[in-house]
């Protein structure tokens, strides 16, 4: 083990810290609530300090390692810890690095959306707070994991923590409903991958590694039915964190019970992780340059394709909002993983590592650089949106769609920028979310023009679906603006957020409104973390 | 197959079989049973039916891994977490709603 190495999981440390920190000062301002401790340095303000500390080191540290990709000086020993031959268990590479810093901005937005949603008088907030820090830990791990042992710890560590926060209004019985079901579907699905996990341990020659396991995993075995119901296995175990369409049941139910910050907590940062451990998986262990492999990649460009469809068809008919947004995010995954999917499809040699498969890549594709730009496009639109849904909803006290009927005159600056995120959301210029579409869609039809034409259907498909989520995206926009037919009247006093809210709000708004200002470093800086400099 | 069976009295595959059983088992019962805690028992023995696994493999392969065993002490100690977590989560249930049954707890539609 190399101690300098823990500095790439320096944010991750300090965030545990932090969050056992937090944990003991509620421990001793529950002794003397509102008074000493409680009422000078709370949980609810600790903890976002807290954490805006670790987001900056996150983006200080993935900051030094684009640098050093721009000057030629990041080498394959600066990445990884606790390296035994050659095999490491977490790998900081920039594309972890990145999307942990997504991972802690993620939360800290979360943490704000809390502030506003419980209240001061909250029941157990240091708990709420630090079980926020500690599930952020697990995913900005997640995201560096390459190892079957770290990949199972940091989804279960990121699951157990997220059952809890899921079931946090203990007198609800949609929260209590949602974390039980959360919990099954999560607990099977994570057993299950378990399952795969020890066969393909078994059948690689008892290697952890997915480097290892993927200079083992080849040719005949990868044909052997053993290994394609590993390979399955595990697939169910990260299909469910991403909530693919056979393995999405929870994410509804979930969702619509799960406390509203939750909500969000779980659709983004939650999603990031679980988007982080498919890829690595997907383009080492399951690399398709193998022939077998050509069943779960096509296996998986249905599910995509249907992932796409059912979130956006059956979000049509949802009446409450934070429903319309689970179904949508669903959709939202299938988006994504047009692009999991053409990085998977580059690979035409077998590789054993993450950084061999980016050499093979072609350096000019807009793959991974899509999934990174299209992630970071969704924290913000997507948090965004559930910003105004936690403001509105909690001075409205309604989550129907239908109680958001002429918002535009109660409450115009709330309306307007959730108009812009459900418009980034469908994707239509000039925001964040068709910046992101734009790469992942064009960079599948660009690998489908040199010998992969499913993936221009599917591109062609993902459009489609954008046309669709346009229409009840903008139906939200239009109940907001010009009212409801029905019964839906406007809410007699006008609505206001907090100070803190609308700052959050209108920084997302921001954002989501100016990467397509920034489009050039930004798209620069993603593909310089997914491609050049790694030697 | 990196596997071999000379020197051991038992063949791994009879491990592994035990393994896949009790995998079929959790499955099933994750299906069939309705109460919360049924659920929670089907889940322990998919754990432990990669536990088999993992163990059998690590002491059965050409050159014995530690890993496997590790693994599994990593596993017995999330089962533990998890079962703890499940229950605390089914409690808060039987409080709300004085029951425990999987497919009558639907507060909110489908």
């Amino acid at each position: 083990m190399q101690i300098g190495n823990l500095i790439f999981i320096l944010p991750a440390l300090c965030m545990s810290v932090a969050a056992i920190i937090v944990l003991l000062l509620g421990v001793v301002a529950s002794k003397r609530p509102h008074k000493g401790l409680d009422y000078f340095f709370p949980a609810q303000y600790a903890a976002p300090v807290f954490t805006a500390i670790v987001t900056g080191i996150a983006g200080w540290l993935a900051w030094t390692e684009l640098a050093a990709i721009k000057a030629g000086a990041f080498t394959e020993q600066a990445v990884g810890l606790f390296v035994v031959n050659g095999h490491a268990q977490l790998t900081v590479d920039p594309f972890a690095a990145i999307l942990s810093f997504i991972a802690f901005a993620g939360t800290l937005v979360v943490m704000f959306l809390s502030q506003d949603h419980f209240g001061e008088d909250m029941l157990h907030k240091a708990e709420y707070y630090s079980l926020l820090m500690f599930a952020s830990v697990a995913a900005s791990l997640a995201a560096a994991a390459s190892d079957l042992i770290a990949i199972y710890l940091c989804i279960e560590f990121l699951s157990l923590t997220s059952y809890i926060l899921a079931a946090f209004s203990k007198t609800d019985r949609r929260s209590a409903e949602a974390g039980l079901k959360y919990f099954l579907y999560g607990a099977a699905c994570s057993a299950v991958m378990l399952y795969g996990m020890s066969i393909l341990f078994g059948i690689t020659g008892g290697n952890t590694a997915l480097s290892a396991i993927a200079i083992g995993f080849k040719g005949e075995l990868a044909n052997s039915a053993a290994g394609w119901v590993a390979i399955m296995f595990v697939l169910v175990g990260l299909g469910f964190k991403l909530a693919l369409v056979p393995f999405h049941f929870w994410a509804p139910d979930t969702y619509e019970g799960a406390p509203t910050p939750v909500t969000a907590f779980l659709s983004v940062v939650s999603k990031a992780a679980g988007l982080a451990v498919i890829v690595r998986f997907l383009t080492v262990v399951a690399n398709p340059a193998s022939p077998a492999s050509s069943m779960w990649y096509w296996m998986l460009i249905v599910l995509t394709a249907v992932t796409m469809f059912y979130g956006n068809m059956v979000a049509i008919w949802q009446t409450n909002i934070k429903r319309m947004l689970a179904y949508s995010s669903i959709a939202q995954v299938g988006y994504l993983m047009i692009g999991v999917l053409t990085a998977m499809s580059s690979q035409v040699v077998p590789v054993d590592s993450f950084s061999a498969a980016l050499r093979n890549n072609n350096k000019g594709a807009w793959d991974l650089p899509g999934v990174l730009i299209y992630m970071f496009a969704y924290l913000l639109m997507n948090l965004g949106a559930f910003a105004v849904v936690v403001v509105v909803g909690k001075r409205l006290k309604s989550e129907a769609i239908d109680s958001y009927s002429g918002l535009m005159k109660c409450a115009p600056f709330l309306a307007s920028a959730l108009a812009v995120f459900l418009i980034s959301l469908a994707g239509i210029p000039p925001t964040a979310g068709f910046l992101g579409k734009l790469f992942i869609f064009g960079g599948a039809i660009m690998t489908g023009m040199d010998r992969h034409p499913e993936l221009i259907v599917l591109a062609a498909l993902g459009i489609i679906n954008s046309v669709i989520s346009a229409y009840y995206y903008l139906n939200v926009v239009r109940v907001m603006y010009f009212g409801f037919s029905g019964e839906g009247e406007a809410p007699a006093e006008p609505v206001r957020g907090t100070f803190a809210m609308n700052t959050v709000i209108a920084v997302m708004l921001f954002l989501t409104l100016a990467m397509i200002i920034f489009a050039r470093p930004v798209s620069d800086m993603a593909s310089s973390a997914v491609y050049s400099g790694l030697k | 197959m990196a596997i071999h069976s000379v020197g051991y009295a038992i063949p791994v595959t009879w491990f592994l079989t035990v393994g896949a059983m009790l995998f079929c088992i959790g499955l099933f019962g994750m299906m069939v049973r309705r109460s919360a805690i049924g659920m929670l028992l089907s889940i322990e023995l998919l754990l432990n039916a990669a536990n088999i696994n993992l163990v059998a493999f690590g002491s059965y392969l050409k050159i014995p891994v530690i890993a496997g065993q590790i693994f599994t002490v990593f596993v017995i100690t999330l089962a533990a977490a998890e079962a703890a977590v499940g229950l605390a989560i089914v409690i808060n249930i039987y409080r709300n709603e004085q029951h425990i049954d999987a497919d009558k707890i639907s507060a909110m539609k489908l």
